[in-house]
Order: structure tokens, then C-alpha cells, then sequence
């Protein structure tokens, strides 16, 4: 079976230091992975690879066959690629309903979206989402009022109203309480099957609750993959990961 | 929470409907043509706030070009008045064309011989120079206070033009048309009731328009790229793309604005693309309240009855006077007037419910 994302050789170099190096990865559809590393490893610098955020300074980027990575970012995000940022990205000036309305891209065209109105369709989505994210009885509030958890739930409100592809989520539980590790655990695991996911993620816990599959990279290079059991057992990842703060949360 | 009456969209049309019908009674309680002229004045100088609160309020774009759009279709309008009191047998060509020795009626203005096609080129050229200018700053994306510095060199370029090209303009002078606007047979009296409602007609219908606007998934993505430019482009927007629509549109209001001015007072001159007029445009929306649309005209109604109000003598002060004012604002008031009411219907909803709480 066809990846659904694929990553080929994916290298990275500012001057000398390659931060991302030779990386290879295949995520296929309906798959949650979890992509492990230590501070610094290139997991954020491989979602931007991915995404256009940064440009490739070598191998390539695939979409279900289709080779992406020289295209502008927007392209690629209407090609099914959503992204949550590991430092929350909101619109913080806008209610939390406008946030998931803005991320419900049915039409993107400026001319387009003249003459496109609130809709029942639209409100649908918005409450379908918010209710999973536990933000229905914040909708009216200005993302900037929300807690960080909240303000967490709610990129990850916006990538899935998206009904993107493949979601890459860097970091979503950075800054949350456990009980909102755990309650972000639940929705993920909801969503397991119907949709693709890459997860970065520190968090062991939150790891053992959501990974079918975990793939570990250091200092830009791939270092492991398999279940979580089979990492956890992996000698070199306990070395250069798992050794350093344990298996708790890492910074 | 932010939920009171302010924000609730029903009461906002109810307002905005209820103040501009209440508005068209203004010359008939005036009963002054002086006044009524000056009044039409105002709400020109409204719909250039209105303009500035679309791109900047609401896109985030600090743009000081806005007195290109207002200057492009002045000239414009001002050109098609003047034609309309030339000839094409006895005086084919304007007076002061005559004292800049042309003797012969420039290709740009052979089309202000039409009325209709003149008015329209009045509001297209600029628009349509919004588009291409919006474009190549925005696909650069040129963003923050970089637009400002790039509108601001764009606009001083088009005054030395204006200034500059004499025979064509009549640099420093202006032109003033001899008569009124002529529609068909009709004249359009600068100091009648008549210019008032046309001027208050095209406010009205500009700012419901842009209300609408807002309110549509345009409105909303426009406000997403204000907030996040980056965010916005990773839902798969094109920033760039709703950037240049909202700057165009704002050039397109800027314009109407231009070509009103020039009916209701007869004359335009390099001023039009003066610096310190462009940036009292902001200047007025930043008072008012630029997140709001009738806030911003409101800004430009006060501070300018204020200056006609203290006279042509105290202009420098005021001047003076005013950018302390903006620097407050900013600092203090960064939703203005409407930010005032904002916060005051908002201690009126929470006190109530604190009560309840207690
Ligand atoms: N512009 C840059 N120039 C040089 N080095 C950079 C640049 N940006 C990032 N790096 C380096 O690239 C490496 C990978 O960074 P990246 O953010 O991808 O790591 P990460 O795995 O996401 O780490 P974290 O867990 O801290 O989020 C880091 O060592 C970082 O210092
Ligand atoms: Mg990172």
C-alpha cells in the first residue's frame, strides 16, 4: 500500500550543520505516529519541511503519490496538509467561534468568499468540532481570554475543521494540566482510523496513550521505529532520549 | 466575556440605518447653505476614515497612501468638470493649458470630453492602480510598518507629479472648474441639499456595502490575516490574495470619496495628495474607533468640526493638537470612541450579572 505521506532523504543544512539529515518516513492513511526526538532533534524543522515553512536543501516530499515539496505553502495545505504550531497559533483577536470559522475552508478564492455568509453547514461543523474539543460554551469568547490548554484544544479545533488530509500536530499538549493531557489523549484516540495523524510529542504518558507507532529521530537523523513497547525497550533510544529526564515530561 | 450589545450584529444595522436616515434631515434643520456645504464636506471626509478603518482597522494595514486613491479621482472628476464647460469649436482647451503654452488638448484629457466616461475613469484609475500597487507590495510581502513607509513614498511621488506637471495639472494652482457638475441637463448645485443627499446617499450605501463585506467569509478571513498572517496562510488562504482585495476595495472607497469632494467643492489641487492629509485620514479613524466602521466616520466628523470650528488661524496649532491626540489614543484608547462604548456597554452587561452572582 501507497504512503499516504512520504518523506524521502528529507535533508536540512544551515551552512555545515545538517539539522535534518537524510530523514525518511512513510505515514499511511488512517495511522496515528508519533514522531520522538530530544530538544533539538528536527522534528519542528521536519514539519516545516513538510508543510513549506522551510525550504528543502535536499530529498523530497510526497502526498499520496504526488511530489510536494516545491510547492508554496498554501498549496500544499489545500492539497491535505493541516498543521498545528508548537507554539499556539490562534487568531487571538477573534472569538473562538470565528477562529473555527475561519478554519472551516470550504471556499478559498477572496472574490469567493464575498458572497459566502454564515450557513448552516458552517455552524454544523463549528459545533460539531467544539463540543469535541470541549470549547462549546467558550465559542463566544475572544481566543486571547483562553487558558493555554484551551487555547491548545482550539488549534487543534482548527486543523480538524479543516477535514484535511493528514494532520501534524507539534506538540498539542505543551503547557496543558495532566487531566488535559489525558482528556487530549481521549480525543486522538477518537480519531484514530478516520483520519491520519503526525503527532510530535515529549510527553511519554500522552505517547503510550495515543502511539500505534512511534518513530524516534536524533540530532536530524532516523534513529528507531516501532510500538511503543519496542521503543521503550530500544537501548539507544533510552540512551540519547529517554535517559535524559526519564520518562516524564521533557521541556 | 465579549458578548454585549455592541457586538451583537442586529443592533449594529439598526444603528448604522437609524444614524444615516437621521442624518439626511441635517440640511433641512440646518436651513443654512454654507453650513449644508460644509456639512457635505464632513461626510466626504467620512468616507475616507471609513476607507482607512476597512485596510487598516479591519486588514491591518497601515496604509498612508489612501489620499492616492482620493487625489487620482479628485483629478479625475476635476478634469471632467472642466471639460464640461469647454468647447470643442470656440475653447477647445482649458485657460491655464493656454498660459503653459500647449496648444493643443493633451491625449489624457481627451476622455473628460464624456462625462459618464470621465467619472468612471475617476474611480477606475485609481482603483485599478490599488490593485497593481496592492499587488506588488503584497506578494513581496511587504507587511507592518514597511507598508506605511512604501504608501507614504507612492503618495509623496504623486504629489510632486501633481506639483510638477503644470501643463497637465496646473501644478500648484489646481484646477476649479467654472461651473457645477452638469448631469445631462441637470446642475448639481455644490451648496444645495441635493449634494448633501448625494454625498450622504454614497456614504450610506458604502459603508452598509463594507458592513456586508465584513460580515462575509471574506470579511472574517481579512481580520484571521490582520491577526496571523502565517496562520491564515497554513488554512490555505492566500494571504497575499485577500490583502490586495481589501487594499483595492479601500482604494475604490478612497476614490468615490474623491470624486464627491471635487462636486462639492468645485476645485482640486496637489493638497489632495498632501502628506498630512493622508495621515489625518488615520489619524480621524484611529479617534472614532478603527474596528469600527461608523466609529471611524464619527472620528472624522469630530475632529473635523473641531477644526472648522477653531478656524484657519489655529490650523498649525491644531495640527499640533492633534497628533498629541493620536499618541493618546494609541497609548490609552486603541479602539477610540467606539472602544469607549465598547467598554461601557460592557460594564453595563457584567454589573447586572455580578449582582446575580453575588
Ligand atoms: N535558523 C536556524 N539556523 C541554524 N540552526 C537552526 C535554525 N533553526 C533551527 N536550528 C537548529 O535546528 C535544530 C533542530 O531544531 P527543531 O526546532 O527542529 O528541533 P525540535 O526537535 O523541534 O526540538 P524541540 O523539542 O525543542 O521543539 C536545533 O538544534 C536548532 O538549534
Ligand atoms: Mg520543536
Amino acid at each position: 500500500m501507497m504512503a499516504l505521506l512520504e518523506l524521502h532523504q528529507v535533508t536540512k543544512a544551515y551552512d555545515e550543520l545538517k539539522v535534518v539529515d537524510g530523514f525518511d518516513l512513510k505515514v499511511h492513511r488512517g495511522e496515528l505516529r508519533c514522531l520522538l526526538g530530544p530538544n533539538g532533534a528536527g522534528k519542528t524543522t521536519t514539519i516545516d519541511l513538510i508543510t513549506g515553512r522551510q525550504k528543502l536543501s535536499g530529498g523530497q516530499v510526497s502526498l499520496d503519490g504526488t511530489v510536494i515539496s516545491d510547492w508554496p505553502e498554501h498549496m500544499r495545505v489545500r492539497a491535505g496538509l493541516a498543521r498545528k504550531f508548537q507554539i499556539p497559533a490562534v487568531f487571538k483577536g477573534l472569538t473562538v467561534r470565528q477562529n473555527l470559522e475561519a478554519a472551516f475552508t470550504r471556499h478559498l478564492s477572496p472574490i469567493r468568499n464575498m458572497f459566502v455568509f454564515r450557513d448552516r453547514e458552517t455552524q454544523d461543523r463549528i459545533d460539531e468540532v467544539a463540543s469535541l474539543v470541549n470549547l462549546k460554551d467558550r465559542l463566544r469568547v475572544r481566543a486571547d481570554e483562553l487558558s493555554h490548554g484551551e487555547t491548545q484544544w482550539l488549534e487543534i479545533g482548527m486543523v480538524l475543521t479543516q477535514n484535511a488530509r493528514i494532520l501534524l500536530m507539534d506538540e498539542p499538549t505543551a503547557g496543558m494540566t495532566t487531566q488535559e493531557t489525558h482528556k487530549t489523549g481521549e480525543i486522538f484516540n477518537g480519531l484514530k482510523g478516520t483520519h491520519t495523524l503526525l503527532v510530535v510529542e515529549h510527553d511519554m504518558s500522552f505517547v503510550r496513550q495515543i502511539a500505534d507507532r512511534v518513530t524516534v529521530m536524533h540530532m536530524g537523523r532516523f534513529l528507531a521505529e516501532g510500538t511503543i513497547q519496542d521503543i521503550e525497550r530500544n537501548e539507544e533510544v533510552q540512551r540519547v532520549y529517554l535517559g535524559q529526564g526519564g520518562a516524564g515530561h521533557h521541556a | 466575556m465579549r458578548s454585549n450589545l455592541y457586538h451583537n450584529t442586529t443592533a449594529q444595522w439598526i444603528v448604522y440605518v437609524v444614524f444615516f436616515a437621521l442624518m439626511a434631515f441635517v440640511p433641512i434643520v440646518i436651513d443654512d447653505t454654507f453650513t449644508t456645504n460644509l456639512f457635505a464636506r464632513f461626510l466626504v471626509l467620512g468616507m475616507l476614515a471609513l476607507s482607512v478603518s476597512l485596510v487598516w482597522g479591519f486588514g491591518g494595514i497601515l496604509s498612508l497612501g489612501q489620499g492616492i486613491a482620493f487625489g487620482l479621482a479628485a483629478y479625475g472628476m476635476g478634469m471632467t468638470m472642466q471639460m464640461q464647460s469647454q468647447d470643442p469649436e470656440s475653447s477647445p482647451i482649458p485657460s491655464f493649458m493656454l498660459t503653459n503654452e500647449l496648444t493643443k488638448l493633451p491625449l489624457l484629457w481627451e476622455p473628460f470630453w464624456h462625462t459618464p466616461t470621465g467619472i468612471v475613469l475617476a474611480l477606475l484609475v485609481p482603483t485599478v492602480f490599488f490593485l497593481i500597487f496592492g499587488a506588488m507590495m503584497f506578494q513581496a510581502r511587504v507587511a507592518g510598518v514597511f507598508v506605511a513607509i512604501v504608501t507614504l513614498a507612492m503618495l509623496s511621488a504623486w504629489y510632486s507629479m501633481a506639483f510638477d506637471m503644470q501643463p497637465y495639472t496646473a501644478g500648484f494652482n489646481g484646477i476649479s472648474p467654472p461651473s457645477p457638475l452638469k448631469l445631462g441637463e441637470h446642475i448639481v448645485d455644490p451648496y444645495s441639499n441635493e449634494a448633501y443627499w448625494i454625498a450622504l446617499g454614497m456614504l450610506t450605501l458604502a459603508t452598509l456595502g463594507l458592513k456586508l463585506l465584513l460580515q462575509s467569509k471574506f470579511g472574517l478571513i481579512v481580520q484571521a490575516v490582520r491577526e496571523d498572517p502565517e496562520r491564515a496562510r497554513f488554512l490555505g488562504y492566500s494571504v497575499s490574495g485577500y490583502q490586495i482585495a481589501v487594499f483595492t476595495v479601500s482604494g475604490f472607497v478612497a476614490a468615490l470619496a474623491g470624486v464627491l469632494w471635487v462636486m462639492i467643492v468645485q476645485y482640486v489641487s496637489p493638497t489632495s495628495l498632501e502628506v498630512t492629509f493622508s495621515v489625518s485620514m488615520v489619524i480621524w479613524a484611529a479617534v472614532g474607533g478603527r474596528m469600527s466602521l461608523l466609529g471611524a466616520i464619527l472620528g472624522a466628523f469630530f475632529v473635523n468640526g473641531i477644526q472648522s470650528y477653531l478656524g484657519d488661524e489655529m490650523l498649525y496649532g491644531f495640527l499640533l493638537v492633534l497628533g498629541g491626540l493620536f499618541i493618546l489614543i494609541v497609548r490609552f484608547l486603541p479602539s477610540g470612541l467606539a472602544g469607549l462604548l465598547e467598554s461601557l456597554l460592557e460594564r453595563l452587561v457584567r454589573r447586572p450579572a455580578d449582582q446575580r452572582g453575588q
